[in-house]
């Protein structure tokens, strides 16, 4: 056992070893943690401020606001002010709801069938079409207003639900084909064969077999697709002219003009018009997330 | 070069306790490898003494210098990682020679020692690659020649065979033992393959639920196994623990027969035992011990026998050429030392030898 | 179904709708911008490229590009330069822990015309939150009209900033916990200084996090149109607008559908150009997939 009589020559050494390296690591290591965690939570504060300061307000009387200024605690809570907007908002809901359920119906179904198609079928112009999707998800929507609202027109479908529908599917359509090609780039081809094998046709493997498998990107997806429709304010600002099929977006901004200096009511406004998609990124924070990235981060 | 001394090393994640002081001393120039079951505390012990984990308590010295609170590269240590851990936007050659770029070493230096190391692995062709384009052995070495070109006081290997296939296993573990001659740096080695470390090592440290079983030469191991973890765990096929009692001048096995076998005097008749016999050590005879057949298992050399002693499975290495079916019944006595164990300690008592039938 | 057949019934859907409805509308634009359109009722006569020169000498025009060329510089830097540091202090310090996260992720549930009217009335004169926060502080000095002629733009930028802050930090986390620990580990070992890893082994492994972050502020810097519109409708006095404000306007204000067309070509190139790095890189990945 030689290394325990070195141990005890050395015994100096190692102690002074001991102090030179601990000394420093024990001073930086919690300045340097201490700080970065600091930071962090400034950082975070500084970006929660928007959100606190709009729920702050929307359950504030308005002397309350001019009384004790917007950052103190409201000295009354007037929920009412919630309801208020509510009752008001109803009408921009229920189109909302209208519009933006069928159009992420209609999205997942038109998606899943052409990213099956790109992802497990070998076909001439292949990537050709795949190229074309990809780039389309680009394509700015100031390229397609006009037409589309002539289009509408022509159609006889200006100020409708329908027309919005429409033209979100089709502005999803390239994302989401984007995003449902790479999930079933993910899922083995041998369920293909296997289920070629048993019998299958083409559209019962996909009906039978990639649906179901494709839940996980399904329910990303439709988290995504959801907040996105339902955020959107151009096409309703387009495409319609009375308040009954206008959507949420746009009537918080016709609320703020009816309120102007009634800060409580244009905050208690907008909570009433984020709560919907709010709720949804709370509830599925993680689908969300995932959507985004297996969207963007590949290769 | 440096000897390495663990002393007392606890480590704790929160209330459970990883490694529950561990004493080892490797020696300088010594090739030690830490072996167990997946969840033993080896790889943890290892990134301890790398600088990646925290020590909760103890010591853990290189060179005669505690490490505890030094970052990594301050412990002059080098380390092979289970996947390689290359960087995947360098050159091969950038990835050898990272650590001395980052030491501030001059251009002649790093292309030197580069070159010195590809020349050893047989990596020159592919200096000018990215580890994308290399097979799988081909980045083991690139990670072996990170470690050498440091010139390190101690190797660190992270399992670093475990991800490539047997053949090239065998290979890669006579090339990593013959430059640890070569080398004569002190290494330590984290295998769950007790054949790896056999075949390696100077030292074997058997670990288990964070604690040391046994440390020892691998024959040592194999020979005087300290108890029954280390008996099953070193060897392969395992060791047969059958149960058995010690009865007048011999020993008494759960099919009834009786073997006479020295050197059980001392334990006292009527007391029960785990009797340890290795498979290579059975042969075949008239009369002897049981085995009720499930299956045999011709490899060509010899024939391995799966089946049952009383209730106890056991398995039976013979060099006859056996076709035995489920159902047939074997007789066998063990040649070799019967190694005996407390059936509640699970520590080793002591070593008998079986003559003939009572 | 004929094998030949079948991926294109497969794909049907999906090009009927987006040829229609998406497609077709593309190619009708460019041929729109060549045209006097006024409003929708009857179709413009052809004047050629008589809108684009118009275009250049348009004060309120240009005024709107420059005004987009100071969103493309702003944007890409600020919310990225913010989103990685923020990625990695949580991934060093709050490291899992969702709360934290959330609340850097949370304005990505928000809509522009949400986030337009919140941080309308943060800039509010006085009665503001920023303000008040300012005057709470003591650093009354700093209050400018956050929404006047000179710093509206950079204000509604700051806004959009928020949410495109979230976006890159979903991104960049994802990017650095795609990084293995072995790497970083690996790095320690070889003597790397905590800058050292930093620069030298995770920020070339975030390549594909940047180019997604990067492409993405670009992107929304060219078109941001709607926060504009609820936040200053380019206001005061054209001061914020931007080139995809002021495409909305020409057409759906002014009814001059064929130079609003004009504008919209000019929209769609500049964002042409930005991602074909981006659509190259996608496509490369996929044939390596394919293949």
């Amino acid at each position: 056992m030689t290394h325990v009589t070195t141990e005890m020559t050395n015994g100096s050494d190692a102690a002074q070893a001991i102090d030179r390296g601990s000394l420093r690591e024990r001073f930086e290591e919690p300045v340097v943690r201490g700080s970065q965690i600091l930071l962090l939570l400034l950082l975070a504060l500084v970006f929660f401020l928007p959100v606190m300061g709009t729920l702050l307000t929307s359950v504030r009387t308005i002397p309350d606001i001019t009384q004790n200024g917007a950052w103190a605690l409201p000295s009354t809570y007037e929920w009412g002010n919630l309801g208020r907007a509510f009752i008001e908002m109803l009408p921009y809901l229920r189109a909302s709801v209208i519009i933006t359920l069928p159009s992420v119906a209609g999205t997942l179904m038109v998606a899943m069938m052409a990213g099956y198609a790109l992802s497990r079928m070998q076909f001439r112009g292949r990537i050709w079409m795949f190229l074309v999707i990809v780039s389309l998800s680009f394509v700015p929507i100031h390229t397609q207003l006009i037409p589309v609202f002539r289009l509408m027109s022509d159609l006889g479908l200006h100020d409708t639900f329908i027309s919005q529908i429409i033209v979100h599917i089709m502005r999803q359509i390239p994302f989401a084909v984007l995003i449902m090609t790479n999930f079933f780039n993910t899922v083995p081809g041998e369920l293909r064969e296997a289920g070629r094998i048993d019998g299958a046709s083409e559209w019962t493997i996909f009906r039978r077999i990639y649906v179901p498998v494709a839940r996980p990107a399904l329910s990303a997806l439709i988290v995504l697709e959801f907040t996105w429709i339902w955020n959107d304010l151009l096409w309703g600002l387009v495409l319609t002219q009375g308040a009954g099929k206008k959507p949420v977006t746009v009537g918080i901004l016709s609320f703020e003009g009816e309120y102007e200096i009634a800060w409580n009511m244009v905050a208690s406004g907008a909570v009433v018009a984020a709560i919907p998609t709010l709720a949804v990124f709370l509830a599925f924070q993680k689908h969300f997330i995932r959507g985004m990235t297996m969207g963007s981060v590949k290769g | 070069m440096a000897h390495v001394t663990i002393n007392q090393v606890i480590k704790n994640y929160g209330a459970v306790q990883a490694i529950k002081g561990i004493d080892v001393g490797i020696e300088d120039g010594e090739f030690v490898a830490l072996v167990g079951p997946s969840g033993c505390g080896k790889t943890t012990l290892l990134r301890m003494i790398a600088g990646l984990e925290d020590i909760t308590g103890g010591t853990i010295e290189i060179g005669g210098k505690v490490v505890n609170n030094l970052q990594p590269k301050a412990r002059d240590i080098a380390m092979v990682f289970q996947n390689y851990a290359l960087y995947p936007h360098m050159k091969v050659a950038d990835n050898m020679s990272f650590s001395m770029q980052l030491a501030g070493a001059s251009k002649d230096e790093i292309k030197e020692k580069v070159e010195d190391a590809a020349r050893i692995l047989n990596l020159e062709p592919y200096l000018d690659r990215y580890p994308r384009e290399l097979s799988g052995g081909q980045r083991q070495r690139v990670a072996m020649g990170r470690a050498i070109v440091r010139n390190p006081k101690v190797f660190l290997f992270d399992e670093p065979l475990s991800n490539l296939d047997a053949k090239l296993r065998v290979s890669m573990r006579a090339e990593i033992k013959s430059l640890h001659q070569r080398l004569g740096t002190t290494a330590v080695y984290v295998t769950h393959d007790q054949i790896e470390a056999m075949t390696m090592a100077d030292k074997i440290v058997v670990m288990s639920a964070g604690r040391i079983e046994q440390v020892g030469t691998p024959l040592e191991l194999y020979d005087e196994p300290a108890n029954l973890f280390v008996a099953a765990f070193i060897g392969s096929p395992s060791m047969n623990l059958l149960e058995a009692e010690i009865c007048d001048g011999g020993l008494r096995f759960g099919d009834g027969t009786i073997l006479a076998a020295t050197d059980t005097g001392e334990y006292g008749t009527g007391r029960s035992v785990i009797a340890g016999i290795r498979p290579d050590t059975f042969e075949l005879a008239e009369r002897g011990l049981t085995v009720q057949v499930n299956v045999t298992e011709p490899t060509g050399a010899e024939t391995q026998v799966v089946g049952q002693i009383g209730d106890s499975p056991v398995t039976c290495l013979m060099r006859e050429r056996i076709s035995g079916r489920y159902g047939d019944v074997l007789h066998v006595m063990p040649q070799g030392p019967v190694h005996l164990f407390d059936p509640d300690t699970g520590l080793r008592l002591g070593t008998a030898r079986t003559a003939a039938i009572n | 179904m004929n094998a030949r057949l079948t991926p294109w019934l497969f794909l049907m859907p999906a090009i009927l709708i987006y040829g229609i409805f998406g497609a077709y509308p593309i190619f009708q634009t460019f041929a729109i911008s060549l045209t006097d359109q006024v409003g929708v009722a009857a179709p413009g006569k052809f004047v050629g490229l008589q809108n684009y020169a118009d275009l250049i000498g348009d004060a309120y025009f240009l005024n709107s590009l420059k005004n987009t060329g100071i969103w493309v510089i702003m944007f890409l830097i600020v919310p990225n330069s913010l989103a990685i540091t923020i990625a990695l202090l949580v991934k060093q310090t709050f490291w899992g822990s969702s709360l934290i996260k959330t609340v850097f992720f949370l304005p990505l549930a928000l809509s522009f015309a949400i986030v337009g009217v919140v941080w309308g009335w943060i800039y509010e004169p006085d009665v503001g939150l920023l303000d008040q926060l300012l005057i709470s502080l003591g650093l009354e000095g700093l209050i400018v009209e956050w929404l006047g002629p000179d710093a509206a733009t950079y204000s509604v930028i700051a806004a959009a900033a928020w949410r495109q802050t979230a976006f890159a930090t979903v991104v960049f986390l994802a990017g650095l916990s795609a990084i293995p620990q072995e790497l970083i580990e690996a790095a320690k070992v070889d003597g790397g200084t905590r800058r050292q890893i930093f620069f030298r082994i995770m920020l070339p492994l975030l390549k594909p996090a940047s180019t997604i972050a990067v492409s993405s502020a670009l992107i929304h810097a060219l078109l941001a149109t709607e926060i504009v519109l609820t936040m200053t409708e380019g206001g005061p006095f054209g001061s914020s607008e931007v080139v995809g404000y002021r495409m909305y306007m020409e057409t759906f204000w002014n009814y001059k559908f064929g130079y609003g067309a004009a504008i919209g070509v000019i929209v769609t190139l500049m964002t042409a150009i930005m991602v074909v790095p981006y659509v190259l890189r996608m496509a490369k990945a996929q044939e390596r997939d394919w293949s």
